[in-house]
């Protein structure tokens, strides 16, 4: 039995909606960092891939549709594929990496951009961890927060001053910040012709990150 | 992917399934905030103007400066801005203490690379895991590795050609962007003590001054910059001081108010020639032309300092007229001395043994003339009885030059130069009239075929006006403070047992290495490598490429060579077939001429090549496992101690290298452990290195570390202890200094590399030699005199033995336009070439600049892309149109990185570096053919080429 046959049927039924949320931006935060080999055994055994139209179905079912999931179950035909081409698309290309998973790199003035993220991340109590020793600006710090906003959200319960707040902020960071740039880290990829695993990982992500803006602004009003 | 509280597969599944307890889980981010404060803080949370209500504050101010950087100006003092282990900006900080009140002071140095090395440091292109390469060399197919499965297989593969090779299955490529620290000294250490040799590079990247090694006995002269002030006349004669030397340009400009003249002689109008007050363009490859001909006006006219040319020069040494050689002593005396020349005393009337000679009784050694001496520099009918009994008649090499120079009159100079011969004499006369005069020697001199003979005429013009060893004036490139704390803690074995006050010891350490380095060398030419291994052979010897004149093949003369045992450190059949390659500190694919072609030649036939870069390159391209090392804030390091600010720089480590990087240091620290572990586990205990020396490989480790007492922070408090150059400065007091602190002293190998000066006062400027000008010290030459009459048998061959002119060559064939090049403003080297802040300030691209002229000829229009090429191949770039390019020459500033140009060849890859045959001279006096000393150099100024429209 695949780890995919072996999930629960509906994760709707199973979680609420704004731990589906935190979830889902770990989860996104998983699939982004290096392949290894237990994640690209996860990601053909399709467990990635249920995890994320299971989650995000139970969401909002438009998010799950025309996906090509079985992008997201293709590691490619043996185990360099997906680590080899996530090294020269986010790490080391011929010139540099085609599209790096930094946000600070696509426009918008690199230390500003750096400076906002370190603000955000302090202003909520949270530090760069020192052991991994990452950019503020990489794809996956950006996420682990959203992570960290949304659990804080899930466990808020009725406190709508605090819950208000960290919508806000969801909704600011959103927009200043992983939304200001994946759209044009998605051309640069595309033009990068990569495998379409990490087209489609992008675009369904970009397509949870814009409902989760629509989410919250709804909730919050515009900034 | 890791996930460090949660196995993935069980969160995913259980995710999926709505079975996972929602937890807080990060790993790139930590909760230092407690649930309330949190809580409080969102709760307070209005917009995103909110996060900037907190004043930013710092977690650190660091120091630091860019040691494994190749940055000739020798060190800027920077503070660094630090917050959560990030360097986020620089700022120029100004520790110099004041030289004295006359000169204007050091404070602040810096420029836009150094203040932009937070961005190139943490910029998308470093790396940051080990990388292993998947597909073939050069495709760009990489897979991350752990350090251990990296360490590992190069140890196992070290351990198996060191026991079936020796080191010599193994070598280093070498750059030059090591510091003068902690990553140096891993280098040496590691692959000194494996018996594995290390290209050296100073003459492999052009930079190699021959002529003046040849003329002074030192191939890097100059002082501190500060002295450039005290200047009455400033030649910037090759350079481009406003583009490369931005710290220490302001004392130009300084010495301009004070109301020296300054003078730019380039092809270009370049950044300096803006600001000279006369700018000479002299055809690219004929300034030798122009030297011998304001030469020839000053002795016309009686312009020269005849005292000191009879006392500092070998002009009035008698030369024979049968051989062309030197008299010498052996020649009229049975047992005499060897290297001991002779004047003629014209109220003796007889033969004088010059005291300056090397051969000389050594304790009575000196330029110093006595009152009874009257050495004549053009003394007439002077004959000699030689042993054999044979009568031959001698000429002053003076009186030898004077006919040499007639060819150089100024209406023939300007004929050569293209430069009036009104400009011609104005220049001669003022350089000689000036009360002190300096030649500023840029680096692309010996970039040209014929750099050498350059340099021995604009030293011949600077000795003929006693401008040598006078302050505010001589001929100067860069030069030096040398740490012998730094080459002990390299090369000795116990270094740790050497005692700061025990200079006896000291002494003897170093006269011990320098026999162990004599014996079995740790460096070999990186020069002659790319010719014999590299495939460029063929290009590099082209008999039509190189100087027409020669009576002989280029080959010829350099199998005689080779025959004769002439030149040491030659990389010979033994080096042929490396299973091996480190890539430390440098980029040879591209700071070779057409180093592309290592990609067919040693790359391709090497079992393993092992590359430890900051980043991705052309060469890293290649490479078979890439170790990602730390940047300069990132680890512990000495910035190289050129002297142009005569101040210690230390460069701190004030944040953890980024992602997994390691310093230098700890690569090559962890895999002497596992290299050792490795000869343990396989029993391989005793093996030879490179020449043939037995080491023990079971002991790499310890011996790395010195029984574990090595470290990067040990060896700074080395070079500190044990260099004169640094007595009585500490690391606590430099880390309370921001990170400087003024040489307080010179070692004794310092005569040789700092200027050959022993006169360095902590509150003077530093002036080169000082020690021949007022102690009466002998030169560093046979004669031991600034020597310009040169009697080895080639240069007598080809007509070189003393400076003359020689038309540029044909390199790369026939072709009408001359392909010059110059050090960036933007960049250093090809660090910082690529960085978006730096491309935004010029065209972002590379680009040549040509002449209006030449482009309309065809049909190239500005900004258009234009083909370069000639019989090697070609590049295409842009095109900048500009009068301040002479007709027939095409310039391109360096630096360039292969994958910015369309097609992916760069200039270099079309450049042939055909060899100076006088360069393979070796075994004749101070022409000793050495690493670093005297070598054949690589160049690439005077290639030929032509351009065209691109049409893509």
């Amino acid at each position: 039995m695949t780890a995919a046959q072996r999930m629960a049927p509906a994760a709707a039924q199973a979680a609420d909606a704004p731990a589906l949320r935190s979830l889902l931006y770990r989860s996104f935060a998983i699939a982004f960092e290096y392949p290894d080999r237990e994640a690209l055994e996860i990601i053909r055994e399709g467990a990635l891939a249920e995890a994320l139209r299971q989650m995000l179905g139970a969401l909002d079912p438009q998010l799950v549709q025309d996906v090509d999931w079985s992008a997201l179950r293709d590691a490619g035909p043996d185990d360099d594929s997906l680590q080899v081409e996530f090294t020269r698309l986010f790490e080391a290309g011929e010139a540099g990496p085609s599209c790096p998973l930094h946000g600070g790199h696509y426009g918008g003035g690199d230390l500003q951009t750096l400076e906002e993220l370190v603000r955000f991340y302090n202003f909520f109590g949270l530090s760069l961890a020192a052991e991994r020793r990452e950019q503020p600006d990489h794809l996956s710090s950006e996420l682990e927060f959203l992570h960290f906003l949304t659990f804080q959200e899930a466990q808020a319960n009725a406190d709508e001053q605090r819950l208000d707040g960290l919508r806000r902020a969801q909704r600011d960071f959103l927009a200043r910040h992983p939304l200001a740039w994946l759209p044009l880290h998605r051309r640069a990829l595309i033009a990068a012709q990569p495998m379409r695993f990490f087209v489609e990982l992008t675009g369904l992500l970009e397509r949870f990150l814009e409902s989760e803006l629509r989410r919250v602004t709804a909730l919050v009003g515009q900034a | 992917m890791k996930l460090p509280h949660t196995n993935r597969r069980d969160f995913l599944c259980g995710a999926a399934a709505g079975a996972v307890a929602l937890t807080l889980d990060l790993s790139l981010l930590r909760p230092v905030l407690a649930a309330e404060g949190v809580a409080k803080a969102a709760r307070s949370y209005q917009d995103y103007r909110d996060v900037y209500r907190e004043k930013w504050s710092w977690d650190e101010i660091g120091i630091g400066t860019h040691t494994c950087t190749n940055c000739a100006s020798g060190g800027c003092a920077w503070s660094l801005y630090v917050k959560e282990g990030i360097v986020w900006r620089e700022e120029q900080s100004a520790p110099y203490t004041q030289t004295n009140s006359s000169v204007p002071d050091y404070s602040p140095r810096g420029c836009q690379k150094g203040a932009s090395a937070s961005a190139l440091y943490r910029s998308a292109s470093r790396l940051r895991y080990p990388l292993k390469r998947v597909g073939a060399r050069g495709e760009n197919r990489w897979k991350r590795i752990s350090w251990d499965e990296a360490l590992d297989e190069i140890a196992r593969e070290l351990v198996t050609t060191l026991s079936t090779r020796g080191g010599a299955g193994a070598y280093v490529e070498n750059g030059n962007n090591a510091d003068f620290g902690p990553s140096w000294i891993a280098m040496v250490r590691f692959f000194t003590q494996l018996g594995i040799p290390i290209t050296e590079n100073f003459a492999s990247v052009g930079d190699l001054m021959t002529g003046a090694t040849a003329t002074l006995g030192n191939p890097v002269p100059g002082g501190s910059s500060d002295d450039w002030f005290r200047t009455d006349y400033f030649v910037n004669w090759f350079g481009n001081p406003i583009s490369t030397r931005i710290p220490d340009a302001h004392f130009i400009t300084e010495a301009r108010y004070r109301g020296a003249k300054i003078v730019s002689i380039t092809p270009d109008f370049s950044p300096s020639a803006i600001h000279a007050d006369l700018w000479i363009s002299p055809r690219p490859g004929t300034d030798a032309a122009l030297a011998l001909a304001a030469c020839k006006v000053i002795i016309d006219e009686k312009l020269y300092d005849e005292p000191y040319v009879l006392e500092q020069t070998d002009l009035p040494l008698l030369v024979r007229s049968d051989t062309r050689q030197f008299l010498r002593e052996t020649d009229v005396v049975e047992g005499g001395r060897p290297e001991c020349f002779a004047w003629w005393d014209e109220k003796k009337k007889q033969i004088v043994w010059s005291a300056s000679s090397a051969g000389y009784d050594q304790d009575k050694r000196t330029l110093r003339l006595q009152p009874d001496d009257h050495p004549a520099l053009e003394p007439q009918g002077v004959t000699v009885t030689l042993l054999s009994g044979k009568k031959v008649s001698l000429r002053s090499g003076f009186s030898i030059l004077r006919d040499k120079l007639a060819a150089y009159d100024a209406q023939s100079a300007a004929k050569i130069t293209g430069v009036h011969a009104n400009v011609i004499r104005r220049f001669a006369r003022e350089f000689a009239q000036a009360k002190s005069a300096i030649i500023y020697c840029g680096a692309a001199c010996p970039k040209i075929l014929h750099g050498d003979l350059v340099q021995r005429a604009q030293i011949l013009m600077a000795a003929l006006t006693g401008n040598n060893g006078r302050p505010g004036g001589g001929w100067q490139e860069m030069t030096f403070f040398e740490l012998d704390g730094k080459i002990l803690s390299a090369f000795v074995e116990n270094v740790c047992d050497l005692k700061p006050d025990d200079p006896a010891g000291i002494w003897a350490a170093l006269i011990q290495m320098g026999r162990e380095q004599h014996e079995s060398p740790t460096y070999f030419s990186g020069s002659m490598m790319r010719l014999e291994h590299a495939g460029t052979r063929s290009e590099r010897l082209n008999p039509a490429y190189n100087d027409p004149t020669l009576p002989r093949t280029p080959e010829q003369f350099l199998k005689e060579a080779l025959a004769r045992g002439d030149i040491n450190n030659y990389p010979g059949p033994e080096l042929s077939k490396p299973e091996i390659i480190f890539n430390m500190f440098g980029n040879p694919f591209r700071h070779s001429r057409m180093g592309h072609r290592l990609a067919e030649t040693r790359f391709k036939d090497a079992r393993l090549i092992v590359d430890l870069t900051l980043r991705m390159d052309d060469t890293a391209r290649h490479s078979d496992i890439l170790l990602p090392t730390a940047g300069p804030y990132e680890k512990l390091g000495v910035k190289y101690s050129v002297a142009y600010p005569p101040y210690f720089h230390l460069g701190d480590k004030v944040v953890e290298p980024l992602g997994e990087s390691k310093s230098d240091w700890d690569i090559l620290a962890l895999l002497a452990h596992r290299v050792a572990e490795e000869a343990k586990r396989r029993g391989v205990s005793t093996v030879t290195g490179y020449r043939g020396r037995p080491y023990d490989l079971t002991r790499t480790y310890e011996r790395f570390t010195d029984k574990g007492r090595l470290n990067p922070e040990k060896a700074v408090e080395l070079i500190l202890e044990l260099s004169p150059a640094t007595k009585g400065i500490t690391l606590e007091a430099l880390r309370a200094n921001k990170g400087v602190a003024r040489y307080t002293g010179v070692s004794q190998l310092g005569k040789m590399w700092c200027g050959t000066t022993e006169d360095y006062k902590v509150d003077e400027p530093l002036v080169a030699f000082m020690d021949m000008s007022v102690r009466k010290r002998p030169w560093p030459t046979s004669t031991g005199r600034q020597q310009f009459y040169l009697d080895h048998s080639i240069f007598l061959e080809v007509g070189e033995e003393l400076p003359v002119h020689k038309e540029p060559p044909m390199a790369g064939g026939h072709y009408p336009l001359t392909l010059t090049c110059g050090h960036t403003r933007w960049s250093i080297h090809s660090a910082w070439r690529d960085l978006d802040v730096l491309l935004h300030l010029q065209r972002g691209e590379p680009v040549i600049f040509v002449n209006p002229d030449d482009a309309r000829t065809r049909g190239v229009a500005d900004h258009d892309y234009a083909v370069v090429h000639n019989d090697l191949g070609q590049f295409i770039v842009r095109a900048k149109v500009t009068p301040g390019i002479r007709p027939g020459q095409v310039h391109i500033y360096h630096g360039w990185l292969s994958t910015q140009f369309v097609g992916g060849r760069d200039n270099d890859s079309i450049c042939p570096s055909p060899i100076k045959v006088t360069q393979l001279a070796g075994r004749h006096g101070h022409i000793n053919n050495d690493v670093g000393w005297y070598e054949v150099a690589q160049n690439d100024r005077d290639t030929k080429v032509d351009f065209r429209k691109h049409v893509a």
